[in-house]
C-alpha cells in the first residue's frame, strides 16, 4: 500500500498520525552523505517512490543552504522546490556514475542565485499599520552571537558566502564545490578564505564579549 | 582542512549555521515539494531530444546555437511532438445561477488534490494572485493569468475541504471574490471567500 | 511611547542583506517591520512549540496577517488566539488527532461551533478516520447560518451511517450553493441531507455488510 506521505499529501484531511508528532531536530549537525547511491538511478528509471525518498532525504540540508543564501524562508521554500522539479526533470541527464550531492547542490546553488539576482531587480512596497513614533528607527537588540553570526554572513559577497557554506556548512570537498560552482579550486580556496577572514576579523570580539 | 580554516572561531560559526532553527524535517512541506513535481509538465520531447545530445563543455556561443535551433524546432512542432494534456472540466461546484467563480476541474488520485479553477472578472491590474490558507497567504504564490476578454484566471490543486481565500491586486489590494460565499475572519476582520474543494 | 495609526508606506530596495533578526530566527514570521512585535509574534509561536502544537498553522497565521496588512500586535494575539484553539481542538478531538483535523478544528471553534461538539463529531467515525472534512462542512453549515446543533445532528448522523468524507463534503457545497440561491440555511440542509442519506446503505444493511471498524 502507498505511504500516503510519499504519494503527495494533502494537508488537510486523509493524513492520520501520531499526535502530538515525533519531531526530529537536526540535532547531529554534521551533515552525513546519507544518500542510497540506487536512489537516484531507480528515480531516473521513473520509480517516484525513490525520488520522493530522496526528496525526504535531502529537503532538510538544501532548505538549510538555501535559508543561509537567500535570508528568508518564502524564498528558500521556493528554490528549493524548484529544485526538486529541475533535478526530476533533469534525471535523464543524470550520470549513473556521477554522485547526487554535489549533482543537487549545482542546481541548488543556481536556484539561489537566480533569486538574488531577482531581488536585486525590484523594488519591495511594504505598508505599515501602527508604527511607533521614531518612524524608521531600528530598535536595538541586545548583540546575540547567532545574531552576529547571520550579520557578517549576510554581508559577504554572494560566492563567499556560497563557498563558505558549501565548505563548512554542507561539508563538501572543494572537488565537488569546483563542480558545483564552475569555479577553478584556487580562486575557491581563496573565496573561502576570505569568508573565514571576515567572518574571524568581525566575530573575535563578539567572542570575546560572551 | 588547511591552516586558515582550523580555528575555534569558525568551528563556532560552522556549528552555528549547521543547527539553523526551523529546517526540521517537514512532511508536509516534502509533500508539497512532490506535489509540485508530479503537477509540473514533463520537459518536451525536444527538450529531451536536446539534453540527451547536450555537450556539458560546449562554449556558450555554440550552445546559445543550439539552444535557439531546438528552440525553433519545438515552437513549429510542438503540438504534434507533445500534446498538451488538459484535464476535462468536470461539472462546475457554485450558485446555480450560471455564475461559477470556482471549478473542479480534475482530481488527481495520487496526489490527494484537487485541480481547483479560480476565476476572477477585474479590469485593470498588473497582477492578481490568489492568497488564502492553501498557500498559507503568500502573496507571489499563486497568480493568475490575464484573458484576452477580460477574465483572470488560475488553475492549482488543493486538497479537500473547506478553504478560505481572497484576491490580491497588484500586491497591495485584497478583496474577496464577488461571487463566491463570504467567509467570517474572526482575528483580522478581512472578510474573505470560502471554497469547498472535494474529488468527484 | 505613544502609537499613532498611520498608514505608512516605503519604499525599500530589496538587497541582499535582510534584517539579522529576522534571519537569526530563521526567517519563520515575514516582513513585521516592527521589531518589538516581530519578536513578539516569534515568543508566542515557541510558546506554542514548546506546548507540542503544530507551528505551521501559526506561521500561516502570522503571514495572514501580514498579507492583511494588520498592526503588528493585532498579528500577535491572532496567532495566540490561533493556538489556544489548536490547543482546545487538541484536547477534544484526542487521543490523536493530525494536524490536519487540529486545524479543522481550530477553525470550526473560530465560527463559533460550541467546544464539546467537536468531541461528538470525533465519536461519529472509528479511531483512524480523519474527522478534517466533516468538522470543515460543520463549519461551513454555520458560517451559512445553520444553527449549530442541527447542523451538527445531521452530520453526525451520515457520518455513522457509513457517508464518506467526499459525500459529506459534497453536502456542505450544496447548501452552499442552494443559501446563495435564497433556499433558508436549515430547508437547504435538510433537502441535501435527505439526498445523501437516500445514497447510503440503511443501518441493517450496513452493519450485515461492513466488517467491524470498516466505516470510511
Amino acid at each position: 500500500m502507498d505511504d500516503p506521505v510519499l504519494g503527495g499529501l494533502a494537508w488537510r484531511g486523509g493524513e492520520q498520525r501520531e499526535y502530538p508528532p515525533k519531531t526530529s531536530l537536526m540535532n547531529d549537525s554534521r551533515p552525513t552523505s546519507s544518500i542510497d547511491p540506487t536512489l537516484p538511478l531507480r528515480a531516473k528509471g521513473g520509480d517516484r517512490q525513490a525520488f520522493a525518498q530522496l526528496v525526504d532525504v535531502m529537503y532538510a540540508r538544501s532548505l538549510r543552504f538555501a535559508l543561509h543564501m537567500v535570508g528568508n524562508r518564502e524564498d528558500a521554500e521556493e528554490a528549493v522546490q524548484d529544485t526538486f522539479i529541475r533535478v526530476h526533470r533533469n534525471l535523464d541527464r543524470f550520470r549513473d556514475d556521477a554522485r547526487f550531492e554535489p549533482w543537487l547542490f549545482r542546481i541548488l546553488a543556481n536556484r539561489c542565485r537566480t533569486v538574488l539576482e531577482k531581488r536585486k531587480r525590484h523594488s519591495v512596497v511594504i505598508q505599515y499599520g501602527d508604527v511607533p513614533d521614531r518612524i524608521g528607527a531600528v530598535e536595538e537588540v541586545e548583540r546575540d552571537w547567532t545574531e552576529e553570526v547571520y550579520k557578517v554572513l549576510d554581508t559577504l559577497p554572494t560566492e563567499q558566502r556560497e563557498a563558505f557554506l558549501l565548505r563548512h556548512v554542507e561539508d563538501l570537498a572543494y572537488e565537488d564545490i569546483a563542480a558545483i560552482t564552475g569555479v577553478g579550486l584556487s580562486a575557491l580556496r581563496m573565496r573561502v578564505k576570505r569568508a573565514c577572514d571576515a567572518l574571524r576579523a568581525r566575530l573575535t570580539e563578539v567572542m570575546r564579549d560572551e | 582542512m588547511s591552516e586558515f580554516e582550523r580555528d575555534p572561531i569558525i568551528d563556532k560559526v560552522r556549528d552555528t549555521l549547521r543547527s539553523a532553527p526551523h529546517v526540521a524535517p517537514d512532511q508536509r512541506a516534502v509533500a508539497r515539494v512532490l506535489s509540485s513535481v508530479w503537477e509540473s509538465p514533463p520537459p518536451s520531447g525536444w527538450r529531451r531530444f536536446f539534453n540527451t545530445w547536450r555537450v556539458p563543455a560546449l562554449s556558450g556561443l555554440g550552445a546559445g546555437a543550439l539552444a535557439v535551433g531546438a528552440l525553433l524546432i519545438g515552437f513549429v512542432t510542438r503540438g504534434a511532438v507533445n500534446p498538451k494534456q488538459q484535464p476535462e472540466p468536470l461539472a462546475a461546484t457554485g450558485a446555480p445561477t450560471g455564475e461559477f467563480p470556482v471549478q473542479t476541474v480534475a482530481f488527481d488520485a495520487e496526489a490527494a488534490l484537487v485541480q481547483t479553477q479560480f476565476v476572477f472578472e477585474h479590469g485593470d491590474a498588473e497582477s492578481i494572485s490568489v492568497v488564502g490558507d492553501f498557500n498559507d497567504w503568500k502573496g507571489e504564490a499563486m497568480p493568475l493569468t490575464r484573458m484576452p476578454n477580460g477574465l483572470w484566471t488560475t488553475t492549482v490543486p488543493l486538497p479537500p475541504g473547506r478553504h478560505v481565500y481572497s484576491y490580491l491586486i497588484d500586491g497591495t489590494l485584497l478583496v474577496a471574490d464577488p461571487r463566491a460565499p463570504k467567509s467570517g475572519d474572526a482575528d483580522y476582520g478581512n472578510e474573505g471567500s470560502v471554497v469547498m474543494v472535494f474529488a468527484r | 511611547m505613544i502609537k499613532h495609526r498611520v498608514l505608512f508606506v516605503a519604499l525599500v530596495l530589496a538587497s541582499v542583506s535582510v534584517a539579522p533578526a529576522l534571519r537569526a530566527q530563521g526567517s519563520r514570521v515575514l516582513n513585521i517591520a516592527d521589531a518589538r512585535a516581530r519578536a513578539a509574534v516569534e515568543r508566542e509561536i515557541a510558546q506554542a512549540e514548546a506546548r507540542g502544537l503544530p507551528v505551521r498553522p501559526l506561521i500561516a497565521k502570522a503571514q495572514e496577517g501580514v498579507t492583511k496588512r494588520a498592526t503588528g500586535e493585532r498579528i500577535r494575539v491572532a496567532v495566540a488566539s490561533q493556538a489556544r484553539r489548536l490547543e482546545q481542538a487538541r484536547d477534544l478531538l484526542a487521543p490523536s488527532p493530525s494536524e490536519a483535523e487540529l486545524v479543522s478544528g481550530a477553525d470550526a471553534l473560530a465560527v463559533g461551533v460550541p467546544a464539546p461538539m467537536l468531541r461528538k463529531v470525533r465519536a461519529a467515525y472509528p479511531a483512524g478516520h480523519s474527522v478534517a472534512m466533516p468538522l470543515d462542512v460543520l463549519t461551513e453549515l454555520v458560517a451559512r447560518g445553520v444553527p449549530a446543533n442541527h447542523a451538527l445532528e445531521q452530520i453526525t448522523q451520515l457520518m455513522t451511517r457509513g457517508a464518506t468524507p467526499t459525500q459529506i463534503a459534497s453536502l456542505g457545497a450544496s447548501v452552499q450553493a442552494d443559501v446563495a440561491a435564497g433556499l433558508t440555511p436549515d430547508a437547504a440542509l435538510e433537502v441535501r441531507a435527505r439526498g445523501v442519506m437516500s445514497l447510503l446503505p440503511s443501518p441493517a444493511a450496513a452493519a450485515a455488510l461492513a466488517p467491524r471498524g470498516s466505516r470510511p
